[in-house]
């Protein structure tokens, strides 16, 4: 074994001392070495062997922890009352502003053409008015009105 | 590395949560509730007080949604301030030493053969309680948290040699306390 065979063999134990045998893990400054070292070497692929028992090993441990369901719920909580958005979010909280916006802008825009474009209807009713007997007037009213008392 | 579009798909995220979105606020508590947690756990050994932890981290992010820029990824800010938090309850507690725990000897017999998996786990999150904060906070990033050696340098606020140096003794300690439990999984004993 050459000199630079043995250092790159010390540098390939090393990185796996560090990051052990997911290759993913490994520097990306020493891939290609390592792979260089797999394909050519026994001893490097003994060691990166025995480094995937250890793995496995740590891997015993379980990969993910998973958080309780209550945690889960009072973080929701928490994000909810952090950030209650904008006084429209909180008038509308159902989705979306526009339309219902948009739908009561209609809704008075239509009101006010028709306002506006017939005065008449108010005006002449208005007068009737006062010329025709309301519903709550009594017979005396009625009797003196047209002058009979 | 850090992914531009991955950092730049959080942002909308947080900018969804900063507008009160509870559909987007549900959606980074999925994708980053477990490893906030798992690292909670893994650093303090205890899941009543990685709770309560993994909470505040969480509350400092809801906070944090408003002023949220395209920077960094959530993953990468939630690990960070869950391994701060952590840090300052062990040094609070004045556990957070690069001082090894004394190794308790277990006393329980050979493990029967259904129970070996559970034991082997059992004996795994114990060695790992056992190393030096500092190690086991780098070997949780790295092994479990799947962290490149770039975010846990970053995540620790330190240079990514020492990160390296880190996962290089807690893995060889790692190797000391659990070549027992190894020689019984591979049937050398």
């Amino acid at each position: 074994m050459t000199e630079k065979q043995s250092a790159d063999l010390d540098k390939f134990k090393a990185v796996l001392d560090t990051y052990g045998a997911r290759r993913d893990t490994w520097p990306a400054t020493e891939q290609a070495l390592m792979e260089q070292l797999l394909a050519s070497s026994d001893v490097a692929r003994s060691l990166l062997r025995q480094e995937e028992k250890f793995d496995q090993l740590l891997a015993s441990n379980g990969p993910m922890i998973s958080a309780p369901s209550a945690l889960l719920s009072r973080v929701l909580v928490d994000a909810e009352e952090e950030n209650r958005g904008s006084i429209w979010h909180i008038l509308w909280p159902f989705g979306s502003i526009w339309q219902p916006a948009s739908g009561l802008a209609m809704a008075a825009c239509i009101g006010a053409v028709i306002g506006l474009t017939t005065p008449e209807i108010l005006s002449n009713g208005d007068e009737l008015a006062y010329d025709e007997p309301a519903f709550g007037d009594t017979l005396f009213d009625l009797e003196y009105e047209n002058g009979s008392v | 590395m850090q992914n531009l579009s991955e950092i730049e798909q959080d942002a909308a995220l947080m900018h969804a949560v900063a507008k009160g979105d509870a559909a987007a606020s549900r959606t980074v508590a999925d994708h980053y509730l477990d490893g906030a947690y798992g690292l909670a756990v893994r650093i303090l050994g205890d899941t009543s007080l990685a709770e309560d932890i993994t909470q505040e981290a969480f509350l400092k992010l809801w906070k944090q949604a408003p002023k949220w820029q395209a920077k960094a990824q959530i993953r990468t800010w939630l690990h960070r301030v869950t391994h701060n938090l952590c840090i300052d309850y062990l040094r609070k507690q004045n556990r957070y030493s690069d001082d090894e725990v004394p190794e308790v000897e277990d006393p329980t017999p050979g493990p029967l053969e259904k129970q070996e998996q559970r034991e082997l786990g059992d004996k795994v999150t114990e060695a790992l309680q056992q190393l030096p904060s500092r190690q086991r906070i780098a070997i949780s990033l790295v092994y479990y948290e799947e962290c490149g050696n770039i975010e846990a340098a970053d995540i620790m606020n330190i240079s990514v040699d020492a990160l390296e140096s880190l996962l290089s003794r807690g893995r060889r300690k790692l190797k000391e306390l659990l070549l027992p439990a190894r020689r019984l999984r591979d049937g050398d004993i």
